[in-house]
């Protein structure tokens, strides 16, 4: 009980800053106020930002330790339930410091832009009474989920699975108030041209409410699982005994392996999000793809490619410590020549645009006509299917599989070869067809991939249900550069999860409801998109180093995990 | 925590890198809109001057270009000769399923500037003539955009 008011007493901190700000937001009497030295947005801007990526961390992390927990529960597995802790390990403490960051960024951005705060509080004040029970709620439920979880063992297992289930339901609820906001900056509805409230209910559905929630909650989940494999590796590195070796080495697999089957539907999420900004206004639609913004995706697609690669460069590596492996390992060259590929023809200097005839300068001399739109559908398609294949090469290798089932390889090849034709189908009509077909051929792609990859899975299950291994993986048997390569991409994907966020911000410009609330201040404009990496890069610092202290603070508890 | 150093200098090489790319590739940053003064004693062909700004500003040739080519948008090299100020005055208050009204968000003119932006249009094949006053906004589609916004904190206060 103790330990709950604690606990609650931060949150409790942390809202009593938030409500100060509202207050003097309130009371304010201008419209800015300017922030020192660094400037308010930049101020404001990283306090969202490094709050979002610890919300995303604390969104994330209950998702797979309750599908670990699960998993351990069914299959009987102590190993996988001691995982699950490791990960809930992290919990408490990430909490406390998003508590007190959310009070932050709320109390500077009040102070510095009370204008459009108080709007924000005249149209939302209900689904803030909303949000603060949420968070207490969740916060709660965090708190009995963590300490119930020796008491609540054995027998009565299933009440503690019920437990982080309220906890991830929680969860996704206090996100999806967040993203009310969020979205309806973006893409605002329910109000007239002059900003008065018509209704709250479509202000909420706002355009962009739904692909916000559903891009956020798997790029969350995908972040969660990198951070917690970077965590595990920087464990791995440190780690003195075999057996703690071996503990993280798995660890860190269990957490690539979430972030990387997430992250492959990452892609789908993101164009629906983007169909949605074009049908609400089909200008800054392309001011995000084709416009002001487009070197966004340069740089995106450059950051992701380093994530693929360094996945696939770990799982290569993982062959290793698989007796058997042997006779897979000489597909990696071709799959790593083909995800070079497809990241070339991705990151092609060219504005990314939806089609030939949105291009107003004419192609890139060299490129020509790989830079637009559809050629990289098809290559981030293939990409994804390098990931897949790695994958399924890791699972595979070392295990005999049982007689009668090599025809679930046939139906996978099958799938397979069949995405590929499907992509370079939609690639060649891509070029003759006129646009609106084009963007339809797109969905039917994505509503083709989503289950097809999903059937790839599935057919894997079946294929190796109960098969036997050649001998057993070697858990803590890898170089330490397969680690710093986890280190890399949790590293890479903090920054591209600030790249975007950046991204999204930006697109409105200089509103800051767009269209509704006009953005007068100084800062009203856009930075050079070089000033904006850098301060990108700092957030990414700050967070690591912040989520560095959890790592540290928690890491002591989690030595006896590992014995 | 020799461990933990070795680690934060893997982060600042590899958030450096980003940042150096991301500094490498050509830069640009981008401006709010600065609302220009246009007076009615300004000459059509002044005034289609300015408008030529504003098309830029506001970016119309996202969709259209004034050289023939054909983007997502029509081609408005000869769109002066061809159609009369209230048929253009009608397109860019009212806008498309995809081109938006110019007087809302992203482009939020207001009508002096939207007069101004016609009167380039005009001189696009033909000779501008409309002048500050001369296009009213089709009923109900006035000018909305700047003059109701929710007041700022200083008027409200008062
Ligand atoms: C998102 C793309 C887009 C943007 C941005 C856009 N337009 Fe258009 N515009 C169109 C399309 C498409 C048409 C053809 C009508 C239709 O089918 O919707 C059109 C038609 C027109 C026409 C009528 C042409 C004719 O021959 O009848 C004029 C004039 C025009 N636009 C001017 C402008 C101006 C001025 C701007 C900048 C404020 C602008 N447009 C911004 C897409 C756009």
């Amino acid at each position: 009980m103790g330990g709950w008011i604690k606990k609650q007493l931060i949150l409790l901190i942390g809202i009593g800053i938030a409500a100060l700000g509202i207050y003097i937001g309130a009371k304010s009497g201008v419209d800015y106020k300017d922030f020192q030295i660094i400037g308010s947005r930049n101020l404001i801007w990283i306090l969202a930002q490094t709050m979002l990526l610890f919300a995303a961390f604390i969104l994330a992390v209950p998702v797979f330790v309750l599908i670990i927990e699960v998993a351990g529960y069914i299959k009987k597995d102590e190993r996988l339930d001691k995982l699950a802790k490791d990960f809930a390990r992290l919990l408490p403490v990430s909490y406390s410091i998003t508590a007190v960051l959310g009070g932050l960024f709320t109390l500077a951005t009040y102070t510095l832009f009370p204008k459009f705060m108080n709007y924000m509080t005249g149209v939302f004040k209900p689904t803030y009474i909303v949000f603060v029970v949420l968070i207490f709620l969740e916060s709660t439920a965090v708190y009995i989920y963590w300490t119930t979880w020796d008491r609540l063992g054995g027998q009565k297992k299933l009440q503690h699975i019920v437990i982080g289930l309220i906890l991830n339901i929680l969860g996704t609820l206090v996100m999806m108030t967040a993203n009310i906001w969020g979205s309806f900056h973006l893409s605002p509805a329910g109000v007239d041209a002059a900003g008065k409230l018509l209704s709250l209910k479509d202000a909420i559905f706002n355009f962009t409410f739904w692909p916000i929630n559903i891009h956020r909650f798997i790029a969350n989940v995908s972040f969660g699982g990198f951070i917690c494999a970077s965590y595990a590796a920087y464990k791995y590195l440190s780690a003195i005994t075999p057996e703690e070796r071996a503990h993280y080495d798995w660890m860190g697999y269990t957490g690539t392996f979430i972030g990387v089957v997430t992250m492959i539907f990452l892609p789908f999420a993101g164009y629906y999000f983007g169909m949605e900004i074009y049908s609400f206004n089909a200008q800054m639609g392309i001011t995000f793809m084709g416009g002001a913004l487009s070197k966004i995706w340069l740089l995106q697609a450059i950051v992701i490619a380093v994530i693929y690669l360094g996945i696939c460069y770990y799982l290569w590596l993982g062959l290793d410590r698989i007796p058997g492996s042997e006779k897979y390992k000489k597909y990696v060259p071709y799959l790593s020549w083909t995800m070079i590929f497809a990241f070339a023809v991705w990151a092609t200097p060219r504005a990314w645009v939806a089609s030939l005839e949105d291009m107003a300068g004419g192609m890139h001399p060299i490129f020509g006509t790989v830079g637009i739109m559809a050629p990289k559908i098809a290559a981030v398609n293939v990409a994804i299917l390098g990931v897949i294949l790695t994958f399924l090469l890791n699972r595979r290798a070392g295990r005999i599989i049982p007689d009668g089932r090599k025809v679930y390889v046939y139906i996978q090849w099958i799938i397979i070869l069949l995405i590929v034709a499907v992509n370079l189908v939609v690639l060649y009509y891509s070029y003759i067809v006129p646009s609106a077909t084009r963007i339809k051929l797109s969905i039917y792609t994505f509503l083709f991939m989503v289950p097809a990859i999903a059937l790839i899975y599935l057919f894997d299950g079946l294929l190796l249900k109960g098969a036997q291994r050649v001998g057993e993986i070697r858990w803590g048997n890898m170089a330490p550069r397969s680690q710093y390569a986890l280190i890399i991409v949790a590293v890479s994907n903090v920054w591209a999860m600030a790249l975007l966020g950046y991204g999204r911000a930006a697109a409105r410009l200089n509103w800051h409801i767009y269209g509704v609330l006009e953005d007068t201040s100084k800062y009203a404009g856009l930075p050079s998109l070089g000033d904006a990496t850098l301060v990108i890069s700092g957030i990414t610092l700050l967070f690591l180093t912040l989520i560095g202290l959890v790592f540290k603070i928690t890491g002591e508890g989690g030595r006896e995990g590992a014995r | 925590m020799k461990g933990g150093t070795k680690l934060m200098i893997v982060a600042v090489i590899v958030t450096g890198l980003y940042a150096w790319f991301g500094n490498s590739i050509p830069q640009s940053a981008w401006d709010a809109p600065k609302k220009k003064v246009l007076t009615p004693d300004m000459t059509p062909k002044k005034l289609a001057e300015e408008g030529r700004e504003i098309f830029r500003k506001a970016g119309c040739g996202v969709c259209h270009s004034i050289t023939g080519e054909k983007l997502r948008g029509a081609d408005l090299s000869r769109v002066g000769a061809e159609r009369d100020a209230e048929t253009m005055a009608f397109m860019l208050y009212s806008g498309t399923d995809v081109m938006p009204a110019a007087n809302k968000p992203p482009a939020n003119l207001n009508d002096s500037e939207i007069t101004a932006l016609i009167a380039y249009l005009q001189s696009l094949g033909g000779k501008p003539k409309v002048k500050i006053g001369d296009i009213k906004p089709p009923q109900g589609m006035g000018d909305v955009s700047s003059a109701q916004k929710p007041p700022s904190q200083k008027e409200a206060g008062k």
